[in-house]
């Protein structure tokens, strides 16, 4: 359905996403977690060719047998919205503080199918908001995204991802401002619209709850690279690389243990060191490390990871 | 002492037609070098009670004591900025996207001039460090930042007026888990070091546990439970609470999650208690009795069943 392979994207002279390949296929739930700017919203965001002051080098986005990357701005909008979705990761910024959510729903409908309905439309949107958890659907269909809270906004923009029933959803961090319940219900609801029309997802998160009930699929990045990916009970359960076991050991728990944070800090997207990104982190780098470019190792089927040592 | 002192404060936002009622009444109490953790519902009114404190919205009704003054009143404004910082929800909606990481850092002291010029370069340079920013990112514009990047920045901009207390809204929502685990580390050593309050937003009860002494468990717009951290969570009395604690997903493997509907009509709400529909003890009791904070096992609860 979705295939990346050696996507390479730039701001500038800064070389943020480096040979970063992924797939999702048809009916897949796949996630990206990692460092906080290590380029996870640049990936998915280039999948849609939205930012501007990005450009992709190399590498090619194959959506439906089609090279994203060589589509021209009409045709890229056509795809967008209607076959797939995408909810960026700060909702209310990202939805136009003049109009009110009941004509957003509205338009994001009529963008793809110009004879649409209003009534039908808030009917569709009023149902999908009951599911998660927004019950005064009245009031917010006349209010202004500053109106409500961000949680609010946030369910709103899954919902409206929703409406036109695309193929494939891209979601960055879609439930970083949900209460634990609210949470829940959104998941549920990916998990119900993945399995009724076979929707494939792709989700950046750092929440490993939401990783391990939501997704098939994990991918670890770090500093523009990919370090491990696999199932993600294999990622969670049995993980490979020291960067994932690091990441692993921060979740914090409910009995008050104080997460460990992992030593030092990621290294510059212009420094151009051969060796392994994470190699001065890591608690087991040698001398080699610094050198090599870690090669893509299988461990099994699913499962691979990028590291010198700790395939052995 | 108290630090910060909150009674009674009431919220009601009028849209087109609704009004709707963000706070209805609420009381809660910082002390020195405490971390109180505020959680609850989406929509409950967190951001609205943090935005009063923070003097960016008025109330309606109530008083606010910070510092041993009442800060309710016009006049105190400019005495607390300086001691009271803010990190917002949305830190890209908070910065200028014209102005550079270290411009927008030392912003955070403009109004306050307790710092010469060269003083302030250098320390907004140490709190970029100290928050895990890159150097090379110094003289990058904000809007270049990540969404993990932007809120550190916030941080940074918080505590460089070295305050008393900070208010944390969802600030390490957007981090991943190890630079949440630094900040978490960050705040434990303003706390200990410098006797910093914080009031700390959050969704993810697993960081209230870690670093907050106290916590207050919000629905709808009134505090439900409030007592100490552990046993809120271990051991939750409200019936929200309960469902708050319960629904929390394991991180090692997949559960069922069951759907969520009302269990009654809403609309008929008995004598304000709000989470009626969803309660499984509801009874003809939440009918007769009226709502009241009840003191029981050193917390407080919000409840109608005053006997059980
Ligand atoms: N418009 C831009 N111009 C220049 N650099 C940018 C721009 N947007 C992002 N960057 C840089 O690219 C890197 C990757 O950013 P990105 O937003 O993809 O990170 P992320 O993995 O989504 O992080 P987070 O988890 O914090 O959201 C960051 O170091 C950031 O500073
Ligand atoms: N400017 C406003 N005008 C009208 N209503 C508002 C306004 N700001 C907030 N509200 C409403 O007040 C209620 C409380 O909002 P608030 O932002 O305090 O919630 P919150 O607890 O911070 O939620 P979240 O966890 O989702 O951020 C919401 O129902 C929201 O719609
Ligand atoms: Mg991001
Ligand atoms: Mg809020």
């Amino acid at each position: 359905m979705l295939d990346i392979k050696n996507l390479n994207v730039y701001y500038g002279k800064t070389h943020v996403v480096r040979d970063l390949s992924l797939k999702v296929n048809d009916g897949e739930i796949v996630c990206i977690v990692g460092e906080s700017g290590c380029g996870k919203s640049t990936a998915l965001k280039s999948v849609l060719m939205l930012d501007k002051n990005a450009s992709v080098t190399g590498g090619s986005i194959i959506f439906n047998g089609k090279d994203i990357t060589k589509l021209n701005a009409s045709q890229i909008r056509k795809v967008r919205g209607s076959k797939i979705a995408m909810v960026f990761q700060n909702a209310v910024l990202s939805m136009d503080p003049t109009k009110t959510i009941g004509s957003l729903f509205c338009e994001t409908v009529r963008a793809h199918n110009k004879k649409a309905q209003k009534a039908d439309c808030l009917k569709k949107a009023e149902d999908i908001m009951k599911k998660l958890r927004l019950w005064e659907t009245e009031r917010i269909f006349t209010s202004y995204p500053f109106e409500l809270s961000g949680g609010m906004c946030q369910r709103i923009a899954i919902a409206a991802a929703m409406m036109n029933t695309p193929q494939l959803i891209l979601a960055d961090e879609p439930t970083s401002a949900l209460d634990v319940t609210a949470q829940a219900q959104v998941i549920r609801l990916l998990k119900q619209v993945n399995k009724n029309f076979n929707t494939s997802m792709l989700i950046v998160t750092h929440n490993m709850g939401v990783a391990a009930n939501l997704t098939d699929k994990t991918a670890v990045m770090y500093a523009g690279r990919i370090m491990e990916t696999g199932s993600t009970d294999d990622i969670i359960n049995n993980p490979s690389h020291p960067y994932t076991k690091a990441l692993i050991n921060a979740v914090p728990e409910m009995n008050g243990k104080i997460p460990e944070a992992i030593e030092g800090l990621p290294p510059e997207f212009n420094d151009d060191t051969a060796g392994c990104p994470f190699a001065p982190r890591c608690s087991m780098s040698k001398d080699l490390c610094y050198k090599k470019l870690p090669q893509k190792h299988i461990l099994s089927e699913s499962h691979a990871v990028y590291c010198n040592y700790c395939y052995i | 002492m108290c630090l910060l002192k909150v009674t009674g404060l009431t919220k009601t936002f009028k849209n087109k037609k609704d009004r709707v009622y963000a706070l209805k009444g609420i009381d809660f109490s910082i002390k020195q070098g405490e971390c109180l953790g505020l959680v609850g519902e989406s929509g409950c009114g967190k951001s609205t009670a943090a935005e009063i404190i923070a003097r960016l919205i008025k109330e309606d009704s109530g008083t606010i004591e910070f510092n041993g003054a009442y800060i309710t009143s016009e006049k105190r404004l400019k005495c607390v900025g300086r001691d009271l910082q803010m990190v917002f929800q949305n830190p890209k909606d908070s910065f200028d996207p014209k102005y550079s990481l270290l411009e927008s850092v030392m912003m955070g002291a403009d109004s306050y001039r307790i710092y010469s010029k060269i003083e302030l370069i250098k320390r907004a340079k140490e709190l970029i460090k100290y928050v895990g920013l890159k150097e090379s990112y110094m003289y990058k514009g904000i809007g270049g930042l990540s969404g993990g990047e932007c809120q550190k920045a916030s941080i940074a901009r918080a505590l460089i007026c070295s305050p008393k207390l900070i208010i944390f809204d969802e600030a390490t929502s957007a981090l991943d888990v190890s630079v949440q685990a630094q900040i978490i580390d960050i705040m434990r050593r303003l706390k200990e070091e410098k006797g910093v309050s914080f009031l700390f937003i959050t969704h993810d009860l697993a960081l209230t546990s870690s670093i907050c002494d106290n916590i207050a468990v919000m629905y709808s717009g009134r505090i439900v439970e409030y007592g100490k951290c552990r046993d809120v969570l271990c051991n939750p009395k409200h019936p929200y609470t309960k469902q708050l604690v319960s629904s929390v997903l394991p991180v090692n493997r997949r559960c069922d999650i069951p759907e969520f509907n009302a269990l009654r009509d809403t609309q008929y709400a008995p004598k304000g208690c709000d989470y009626y529909a969803f309660c499984p003890n509801a009874d003809e009791k939440c009918f007769k009795n009226v709502l009241h904070m009840f003191q029981i096992e050193g917390r407080s609860v919000l409840c109608c069943h005053a006997d059980d």
